[in-house]
This record gives structure tokens, C-alpha cells and sequence, in this order.
């Protein structure tokens, strides 16, 4: 409701002549915009504005003061005050647009694993453990949930054990196993070796890494 | 004189094949079929398998599979089914298709284990993947042995049976 407000109190010049501008052909993307510019820019700030979630919002706006002529310092200043937001703030917007699941939804998965009756598989396998369970609900918060629920797959496994995968496109992937203690996990991106990590503690400190390698995807 | 021959001719017994059985090498060609459920092995687009369709129960290495070449799709099917758990999101849907060598190429091996008693589960197909490492209740695999899970996940070829209800056989030929 706030964004709507913010449109209509929004004044962008718009010359109104496009309107009644008649192409001859279908215009190209390029000459389309061109001719409506304030029109497309509107459409796209509205478009970020109503799809944006507050986390993504609440973005500041990056204040950059040039008051140095030494160029290390000047770039070091650029970086933090405007680089860095700007990478940051587009990470965001493209976790969103590749947000796969609520929070809601995860845990409710995480939760129906716990349901599974023994030898679900027909080979003896074990419900999802509580243990690995409350790690899995934990490691959402530790991560984040923008970060957390652009996972690709959450399945239980026959030991008691959860599963998470993130993977993109060119097939790189970070693959996770959360057990009851601790979590397992390994890498593999393009034209690299995997890298893998074992009995990783759950923590802050440890799920920053892992954020870390699920944003290189 | 007869013990001696008895004795020389006891040292090939354990060579001998019994009628029906399989031979033991598996070659590199063979295809190796495993049973796939639903929802609990399967994508939600049905594309692809999630990686537990090769994850052993705590306590065991071995995954169960079947040699294709030497049984038929409708036989893995009927074995498939006493399998299925519908409370459990394990319905039946299909097989995953590999061949040995790309078991052996994902750093695992297969060995033949026909299961002959109790007569009513007689199996000589039956065959088990071996990942090399046992799991443990609650305790996740190594990432290692998760990497080598996923190799094998990727080379699976997927085939779903379009009437999972039948006796028979509803997929693609094979």
C-alpha cells in the first residue's frame, strides 16, 4: 500500500506527444524505449518497488564524498560507499527473483520427513532425526532466508539425515548433508576440483562461509 | 585313494555355478536397473532423481539393484512394488537406468548377491552397488562420499512407468 502511495505522490515528467506517436513498423526494444523513457523508467522503479521485500528496500542510499586526491583512498571510498551497496543490493533483488520456497514452506517440508514411519524405503531406513531437524530450521536463520531459500532440493535421507542443494544453471553446486551434530558439504564449480568440507559445526561463523559459496553460484 | 580324489575334486566346488545362477563378473555393458518411488526419489518436475535413491540405510553400504540384461522390465516392476510405502511418499514410479561401468566410474562398485532364501524373495538378479562407506544413524556422510552419491545420481537415466497400477511394464522401451 506504502508503494502505491509513493507512486502516485511520485511527479515524473511524461511528455505526453508519445502517445499519440504512430510507428509504421513494430518498433525495435532499443526505439521503444528511447521514445518512452520516463514511461519504461517508471515502470521499472514501480515494478522493483512493489516486488522488492523490506530487507531489499531498507537498502541506504550510497553517499560517496571525493574529498581526496589521492587515488587509492578516492577508490577505497568509491568501493565502500558505492560499489558495494550497488553489488549488494543487486545480490538481493536476484535472490529474490530466484527465491524458490518461503521460509514457511521449508520448515513445513523439514517437518513432514519427521512423519515418515520406519523403513519408509522398504530397506530399513530411519525417520528424519529431531536433531537433524532442529540443525536443518537452524542453519535457515544462520544463513538467512533469502539466502536459505533459494535451495534447489530439500529430501530426507535413509540414516536420518537432511539433505540441501543449491545448484544453478551450469550445473556448479553446493551440496549439504545436516546430521545431528554437525553438516558435510562440498562445492563443485566450473572448470574447478570440488572443495570439500567435513563435520562442519553449526554456527554464525561457519554458515557465513557457506553463504559465501552459495551467492558465487 | 577315493578321499584323495574327493578331497582334489572338493577344491573346485566353490567354482561351481549353481543352476539358474548368474554369472558372477558383471560386465562393464551390463545395465543395472534401481527401483525409483515417489515423491520421495523424484524432482517436482519428474525430470531427475534426488540424491537418497543412493543413500543406504544406517549400518549399510549397499544399494539393491537388479541386472537388466538378464531379467525383464516387468520382473524389476513386481519387485518394485512390494517395496511401496504410499504413507511414506514411496509410490511407485519407475526405474533408474545406469550401466556398470558407470558404477565403477563414479568410484563405487557392484557386486552379484542373488537372494535365494526365502524362496518367496528369490532374486538371481539381485545385485548390490557398494559406496564404501558405511553410514551411521543421524551422522551425515562424508562430502566425499556425497560428491561420489551425486555422480552417480547424474548419470542415471530416468524412465517413468505411465501406469503405475499395472502388472506390467509401462515406460519407454528400453
Amino acid at each position: 500500500m506504502d508503494n502505491i502511495k509513493l507512486l502516485e505522490n511520485n511527479s515524473i515528467d511524461f511528455d505526453e506527444t508519445i502517445l499519440t506517436k504512430e510507428y509504421t513498423s513494430t518498433p525495435s526494444i532499443s526505439e521503444f524505449t528511447n521514445d518512452h523513457k520516463s514511461a519504461v523508467l517508471t515502470c521499472i522503479v514501480s515494478g522493483m518497488l512493489l516486488t522488492m521485500p523490506n530487507e531489499a528496500r531498507a537498502i541506504e542510499i550510497p553517499r560517496f564524498i571525493a574529498s581526496t586526491d589521492n587515488p587509492l583512498v578516492y577508490w577505497e571510498n568509491y568501493k565502500r560507499n558505492i560499489d558495494d551497496p550497488i553489488s549488494d543490493f543487486l545480490y538481493d533483488v536476484n535472490c529474490i527473483a530466484s527465491k524458490k520456497h518461503t521460509k514457511k514452506e521449508i520448515i513445513k517440508e523439514i517437518l513432514s520427513f519427521k512423519t515418515l514411519n520406519n523403513n519408509w524405503d522398504g530397506y530399513g531406513a530411519i525417520p528424519l532425526e529431531i536433531e537433524s531437524a532442529s540443525n536443518a530450521i537452524l542453519l535457515i536463520d544462520l544463513l538467512g532466508e533469502s539466502i536459505f531459500c533459494s535451495v534447489n532440493e530439500i529430501y530426507p535421507n535413509p540414516n536420518g539425515t537432511i539433505s540441501l542443494k543449491w545448484n544453478n544453471a551450469s550445473d556448479e553446486t553446493l551440496s549439504m548433508e545436516v546430521g545431528n551434530n554437525t553438516l558435510s558439504y562440498y562445492i563443485s564449480l566450473s572448470n574447478s576440483k570440488p572443495l570439500f568440507f567435513n563435520n562442519i559445526e553449526i554456527n554464525a561463523k561457519e554458515a557465513e562461509k557457506i553463504s559465501k559459496y552459495i551467492q558465487m553460484l | 585313494m577315493l578321499k584323495r580324489l574327493k578331497r582334489f575334486l572338493n577344491i573346485f566346488k566353490c567354482c561351481r555355478i549353481k543352476p539358474g545362477l548368474l554369472p558372477n563378473q558383471i560386465e562393464d555393458s551390463e545395465k543395472i536397473a534401481r527401483s525409483i518411488y515417489s515423491p520421495i526419489n523424484v524432482s517436482k518436475d519428474e525430470k531427475s532423481i534426488k540424491a537418497n535413491t543412493f543413500k543406504p540405510p544406517a549400518g549399510s553400504e549397499d544399494l539393491s539393484v537388479n541386472r537388466l540384461d538378464y531379467t525383464t522390465l516387468d520382473f524389476c516392476k513386481k519387485g518394485a512394488k512390494k517395496g511401496e510405502n504410499p504413507q511414506s511418499k514411496r509410490n511407485y514410479f519407475g526405474i533408474g537406468l545406469l550401466t556398470a561401468k558407470d558404477i565403477r566410474d563414479s568410484d563405487c562398485y557392484i557386486i552379484y548377491s542373488p537372494i535365494l532364501k526365502p524362496k518367496k524373495e528369490r532374486n538371481l538378479f539381485h545385485s548390490d552397488i557398494k559406496l564404501g562407506f558405511k553410514t551411521i544413524k543421524g551422522q551425515q556422510l562424508p562430502a566425499e562420499i556425497q560428491y561420489k552419491v551425486d555422480q552417480l545420481v547424474i548419470k542415471t537415466r530416468l524412465y517413468k512407468d505411465h501406469n503405475p497400477y499395472s502388472e506390467k511394464w509401462n515406460g519407454p522401451e528400453i
